[in-house]
């Protein structure tokens, strides 16, 4: 029987709350022909002693340990180098997060109805919730420009993070970084990269389990709206490559103008520190910068728009003025300094409630 | 299912010819607890239907496939699939003895110190005749003595501690990638060899070429280069090149002579085996190729041996002429040739070397 070999990848960092459930998730798969490589990025919290209890029990574990730090998508691309040169196909499991026993097995069987399939999706809980709905059922194999069209025009988002997807071995090349170390949303970025030339293969099952409240990170970036700034990033780079011009031209406008719509909203809010500067600088990945002309439209029309309904207005002004008044304490986190924030390392979690369901 | 003590690992290409004896020599083992690999790295021939067939019949069989790239890639992502405690080295045109799994997984258990065990082997030509037994140092202080000229593991015959392979982190993708790794291993573990036969080794002309030895010979290079480096804490060389070239050699230091001679000596081992082998066509023709490869000023002791051993070719097939002009330029190349039949007297009498 051939069985493709497949290469589980773990990155962790001071993960010691999550770690072994994580690598009990993969060790129980039902899918055995497989090797984990547990990456430690210099842990300091016992995280890598728990690793090397499992290393010792179950011979598919190699451990590998760093002695240098470094920044997580950093540690992610260094870690995917490890893989063996036998592996087909490649399932990072984020160290915080965890996979339910089947995972391997159905994406396997998907992959291997195709040479041409790049990348493997699910559905997957974040949290308490279920994402990547919407995809059609019961297709699991859609061209790959098909899908990224259908992303474009609907924003059906079944990508997920590195936990929910798996990616054909051979895309990663060795001795070359796999994520762009200097974009914001690497793995989004990655997959669209990849649908331009491999199909995209779905299993309607929920396979993979993503933590909604811990301080990893994407919290550092919570209240940023990083979901309007990747679908806005996503569009102004792709449109054109899946697209044909007239379509993507108008898409583009048209995203634009909800994208700056979301800003507006937030500058008449009273925003995060650190707000404008994650945006300026996902900008600046395209090579734009915040239109503050456009800006300004936006934020008229708003205005407009709220003459224009006088009791609503009055309401929301005074829900902003009794909140100024009672005080602004309650109304801002305590903000990450913002060389944390690029850094995006996992921080230590303390005081996590309501994942015990899980 | 609970993991084998030993990983046999084999990578295929393109060895339909004496495959199915290798594959039965390893099903056929003594000791039964292991799992056995084959990784075939682009094989256009039959090996995979034969590799599957044995598979069907035998679930210890794992078969894993990958595309076509360099042998130290493909035995890197064979032995990554290992699981078992020690992983047993096997290539496709050998045939390991029945109890060779036995001897050493006994040796590992009584040697925990041990992390390589080799062993010794029958020569073998094409159509299986033993012509020669070859027995290596047994003890890790000689087997480190000798590492410092040769190779003196045959890499078919290794078994190793899975763990130790990883902790150096595998071959490199060099030519003479065993070597290599027996260095590198060396420097953390201990060697040893069994002095019993474990492996009929074949000799045949497909196996090699001019161009393959060169490479080969590059490597062993690089690799005891590299190794003198590590030994004195330089950074290693290799560590930051993509492929081995005469001129890089040089560069480290390697003067064109001794790189010569290194060539020349391989190339005459190579020959003298072919001969050994019976394979007398083969041996002709690959010493003919060396010779017009290069002007070799520096190798004259073994273009001298090379041609002595054309001249008794030639003589063999009756083609005196070509006999007395091969044993003329060898003369003309070493004058000293000339008291070869006095050499067993000499030797008799103390004054040459056995």
């Amino acid at each position: 029987m051939l069985r493709p070999f497949v290469s589980v990848v773990t990155p962790f960092h001071n993960t010691v709350d999550y770690l072994a459930q994580c690598i009990e998730s993969v060790l129980n798969q039902t899918y055995d022909e497989f090797e984990y490589i547990l990456v430690d990025n210099c842990s300091t919290d016992g995280s890598s002693e728990i690793a090397e209890q499992f290393a010792r029990r179950d011979s598919r574990i190699r451990l590998i340990r760093h002695s240098q730090l470094v920044s997580q998508v950093q540690n992610y691309n260094r870690s995917l180098g490890e893989m063996s040169e036998a592996s087909r196909c490649c399932k990072m499991v984020q160290a915080d997060d965890y996979l339910f026993p089947d995972c391997l097995r159905l994406m396997i069987e998907v992959f291997e109805k195709s040479e041409s399939i790049g990348l493997v999706s699910s559905y997957w809980l974040k949290g308490t919730e279920l994402r990547g709905s919407g995809f059609p059922y019961p297709t699991t194999i859609m061209p790959g420009k098909e899908m990224a069209r259908l992303y474009l025009r609907t924003g059906l988002w079944v990508f997920g993070s590195p936990t929910t997807v798996m990616y054909r071995s051979s895309l990663i090349k060795k001795g070359q970084s796999f994520f762009d170390e200097s974009q914001l949303h690497e793995d989004s970025q990655k997959c669209m990269e990849i649908l331009c030339q491999y199909d995209f293969g779905f299993v309607p099952q929920i396979l993979s389990f993503s933590r909604a409240d811990n301080e990893s990170i994407s919290s550092t970036v919570r209240g940023f709206q990083p979901n309007a700034l990747d679908r806005y990033l996503m569009v102004q780079r792709y449109a054109s490559v899946f697209l044909d011009s007239d379509e993507a031209a108008s898409l583009k406008k048209r995203n634009r103008r909800e994208y700056y719509r979301v800003l507006e909203l937030e500058a008449l809010r009273t925003c995060k520190p650190g707000f404008w500067a994650y945006h300026k600088k996902g900008l600046g990945t395209i090579g734009q910068t915040i239109n503050r002309g456009y800006l300004a439209l936006q934020l008229g029309h708003e205005l407009l728009r709220s003459a224009g309904s006088p009791a609503p207005t009055a309401a929301r002004a005074y829900r902003v003025l009794r909140r100024l008044v009672s005080g602004k304490k309650s109304t801002v986190q305590a903000p990450q300094p913002e060389s944390e924030s690029k850094l995006r390392i996992f921080q230590p979690t303390q005081g996590r409630t309501g994942l015990k369901n899980f | 299912m609970p993991d084998p003590t030993v990983s046999v690992v084999m990578v295929t290409c393109n060895v339909e010819r004496f495959l199915a004896e290798a594959i039965e020599s390893v099903l056929m083992q003594s000791f039964t607890d292991f799992e056995f690999i084959i990784l075939d790295f682009g094989s256009s021939d039959n090996s995979k239907t034969i590799v599957l067939s044995y598979a069907a019949k035998d679930d210890r069989i794992r078969f894993c496939e990958i595309p076509p790239c360099f042998l130290p890639k493909a035995r890197n992502a064979a032995c990554s699939l290992a699981r078992g405690r020690h992983i047993a080295i096997m290539d496709a045109d050998d045939a390991s003895v029945p109890e060779r799994l036995a001897w050493q997984v006994e040796f590992m258990e009584k040697h925990p110190e041990v992390s390589v065990l080799g062993g010794a082997v029958d020569l073998i030509d094409a159509n299986g005749r033993v012509f020669a037994t070859w027995a290596n140092p047994a003890n890790d202080a000689d087997i480190r003595s000798a590492l410092r000229e040769r190779c003196p593991l045959w890499q078919p015959t290794v078994m190793l501690r899975r763990e130790s392979f990883f902790r150096v982190g595998g071959y490199r993708p060099f030519p003479a990638e065993d070597y290599d790794l027996w260095l590198r291993m060396s420097e953390k573990f201990q060697l040893a060899n069994l002095q019993q036969v474990l492996l009929r080794y074949r000799v045949h002309p497909y196996q090699n070429s001019i161009r393959k030895r060169t490479r080969q010979t590059m490597g062993c290079l690089a690799a005891r280069i590299s190794s003198e480096a590590r030994r004195n804490g330089h950074p290693d060389p290799l560590d930051s090149v993509g492929e081995l070239t005469p001129e890089l050699l040089t560069q480290w230091g390697m003067t064109e002579e001794v790189q010569q001679i290194a060539f020349a000596q391989a190339y005459l081992q190579w020959i003298q085996n072919l001969c050994l082998a019976g394979d007398r066509h083969g041996a002709l023709n690959a010493a003919v190729e060396m010779l017009q490869s290069s002007s070799w000023e520096y190798a004259g002791k073994a273009v001298a041996e090379i041609r002595l051993l054309m001249a008794g070719i030639y003589w063999q097939r009756r083609e005196l002429v070509k006999s007395a002009m091969a044993a003329g330029r060898a003369i003309q190349t070493r004058p000293v040739v000339i008291g070869r039949p006095l050499k067993p007297f000499l030797r008799w009498v103390g004054l040459a070397r056995a």
